[in-house]
């Protein structure tokens, strides 16, 4: 473990903010694209990081800090998109893509038109799609942290990257 | 054109590696006969190695730390004990200044902000005005700092450096380029979002108290 | 519930609280009372979450629950002017909190005082305006005006209205829908704005981060955006005819929208002004580090 995780557990908030520094841009992607809304994805962020700090004593070091980390923010940001789904019906127009401006001023030309596709994915498919493809979690660590079977973690993973190579095809 | 009957999971499958061993001779077999197949296959191949290629690190558009920091660890946010009578109604005077600080500048402002040139001779005394009126507010605010609270003063101290800070640096360039309208017209309109927000903090100020 | 009644139980409260640690006391809240349509209903809450929703009965009903010390819901006032509040007992204390799932008729003229309490409104006709310090505001829905301030929050507007007004200055802002006229300001946070329909007046200001604007103008229609530190992204029609003055002191303009032999640098470093087809409409954008982009956006 590292000192200043170790200072961070002691309650130091200048090594919690070396370890903010660190990782937030992680921790932001995988919010934005996860919740397909930048202003969305900063909430999430900060409530991934005071989650963090106050479950800091249960880091005991079995995995690098970014890990531990990430697996918060994914558990996080998964727990609230169900809660935020059964509190409010959010009136969605069409064309949220506040998310692909921020991309698109950050990331290189040739992944955008990936990225715009895989914003446009319906929410579950493309909150699987990415667990899986692109952050490298197991269908059963999926079925997990989402709350779906095994058997639909899968399906919706062929149903994703099916309507991505027909967005990308186009 | 004819659809290959083959199972489309099967390929998904094939295609990242994860089909079993034993399912494997068949596929391959199949794929030597079915060029639709093989291309789906390099098609969805290639999408998931630029997917594995896609950029880890988004950085946000604004710092998020302030919003973090103020949850670490402190008890909920408590009003800062008032001052019965004479705090409300300084606070009332601050805001009566205000108002009519506001109303005599934004309306010779109001045209220099949607026009798209400043003339260098009001450009001194618009900016001068601004930073009178708002160091007043500013001075009032301290003066009577029982009207927020902790939680709302951090944030309009943390804002008004950021204002700040784009302020020195509009002025820094304009004082490289002193004829540069648009430069100016920047400035100006710097000075005049400070001025907001300090209006809007002593509004908050009135909520809260 | 009675007023006495309240203000009895509220004292005891108080009472027990003051000999020992605060009570994580909660109370259900029922409250409702008829209402004209158009009614004017003013509500505010401290801390928690306001959920307030338009429906189509000639009434006001409020359920929820209120946690903390010696919290009350009062609701007064007449049918066409009401009041309802979340009141705190001790004086100079935390507030309470409340989380109250409000039901309004569909034309009321609503005016909220947020507090620090996370708010969702969806309209279906009638006004909006919201007024806290802190916490994330969502508006939905069809109004005649909406006008949302805070301090220390995100706020997103998906709306079909007149005019819509939003101030956040810790904040993005993120408006959809269909407006006439916008003007939304922040100071570190950034502006998303995509508009379904034509717009007339749209006024964007930020001092840290980026600006991202798709949509079309009306024919006279003005664009005013300001920020100093990010970009500005603006996607309109390529038939756009307008009076272009970009402003971008640090890394300058890319075009994909307008005919190249159209944009003219000048007058002084940083700034471009050129006209587009009948030149009716205005567009005039500022940024001091960022650049600005203008992309076409595909004709309805």
């Amino acid at each position: 473990m590292s000192e200043t995780v170790r200072q961070a557990q002691g309650g130091d908030h200048a090594a919690f903010l070396a370890l903010y520094e660190a990782h937030v841009g992680r921790i932001y992607a995988l919010c934005l694209r996860l919740a397909g809304s930048a202003a969305e994805a900063e909430e999430y962020t900060q409530d991934v990081f005071v989650r963090a700090w106050r479950r800091l004593d249960t880091f005991r070091g079995e995995s690098a800090f970014g890990t531990w980390l990430h697996r918060l923010a994914v558990n996080e940001v998964m727990q609230a998109r169900r809660a935020a789904a059964r509190r409010s019906a959010r009136v969605a127009l069409p064309g949220d893509d506040d998310l692909l401006a921020r991309v698109a001023t950050t990331q290189p030309e040739p992944d955008r038109d990936l990225e715009r596709a895989i914003a446009q994915l319906p929410e579950g498919a493309r909150q699987i799609f990415l667990l899986y493809d692109l952050e490298g979690y197991s269908h059963e660590e999926i079925a997990h942290l989402t709350g779906v079977a095994e058997g639909t973690s899968k399906a919706q993973l062929h149903r994703a990257r099916r309507l991505l190579r027909e967005a990308l095809d186009r | 054109m004819t659809h290959c009957m083959a199972d489309k999971t099967r390929l998904d499958g094939f295609a990242d590696g994860t089909l079993p061993a034993t399912e494997r001779a068949a596929v391959t077999e199949h794929l030597t006969d079915c060029p639709e197949c093989r291309r789906e296959v390099a098609e969805l191949r290639a999408m998931l190695a630029a997917t594995r290629n896609l950029s880890r690190e988004i950085l946000p558009a604004r710092d998020l730390w302030s919003g973090i920091e103020g949850r670490l660890g402190a008890p909920a946010a408590r009003s800062i004990a008032r001052w019965p009578g004479t705090h409300s109604r300084g606070l009332r005077v601050i805001l009566a200044a205000a108002a009519a600080l506001i109303l005599m500048i934004t309306g010779g402002m109001l045209t220099t902000w949607w026009q798209q040139r400043v003339e260098p001779a009001a450009f001194a005394s618009d900016r001068a005005q601004y930073q009178e009126a708002a160091a007043r507010l500013a001075t009032d605010l301290a003066a009577n700092p029982a009207g927020l609270s902790e939680a709302t003063r951090r944030v309009l101290d943390r804002n008004l450096r950021i204002i700040d800070g784009a302020i020195r640096e509009a002025e820094e360039a304009l004082a490289e380029e002193p004829g540069n309208a648009a430069l100016a017209g920047m400035v100006l309109a710097r000075y005049e979002q400070r001025l907001e927000l300090l209006r809007r903090a002593t509004d908050a100020g009135r909520q809260e108290s | 519930m009675p007023l006495r009644a309240n203000v009895v139980r509220s004292l005891a409260l108080l009472a027990l609280a003051s000999n020992s640690t605060a009570l994580a006391a909660q109370h259900a809240v029922r409250e409702g009372r008829p209402a004209e349509r158009d009614a004017v209903i003013r509500l505010s809450i401290p801390a928690g979450f306001l959920r307030v929703t338009a429906w189509e009965r000639d009434s006001i009903d409020v359920r929820g629950r209120l946690d903390g010390l010696a919290t009350s819901f009062l609701l007064g006032g007449s049918m066409s002017s009401l009041k309802g509040g979340v009141r705190t007992a001790a004086a100079g204390g935390a507030a309470g909190s409340a989380d109250l799932d409000i039901h309004l008729p569909r034309d009321a003229r609503v005016r909220i005082q947020s507090g620090a309490a996370e708010v969702e409104v969806t309209a279906a006709g009638g006004t909006v305006e919201v007024s806290g310090t802190s916490g994330r505001i969502r508006i939905a829905g069809l109004a005649e005006w909406i006008t949302v301030e805070t301090l220390d929050g995100n706020i997103e507007l998906a709306a079909v209205a007149r005019e819509g007004t939003v101030r956040s200055a810790d904040g993005t802002v993120v408006v959809r829908g269909v407006l006439d006229a916008l003007d939304a300001s922040t100071v570190n946070g950034s502006l998303y704005v995509g508009m379904e329909g034509p717009i007339a007046r749209v006024r964007l200001e930020t001092v840290s981060s980026e600006i991202a604007f798709k949509g079309r103008l009306t024919r006279e229609g003005r664009l005013n955006a300001e920020t100093h530190g990010g970009d500005i992204e603006l996607r309109l029609p390529p038939s756009t005819g307008a009076s272009f003055h970009l402003v971008s002191y640090g890394p300058g303009i890319r075009n994909e929208m307008v005919a190249p032999a159209a944009v003219r640098a000048g007058p002084a470093k940083g700034e471009w002004s050129f006209t587009t087809g009948d030149g009716a409409a205005t567009i005039d954008v500022r940024t001091f580090k960022g650049r600005v982009v203008l992309l076409p956006k595909a004709e309805e």
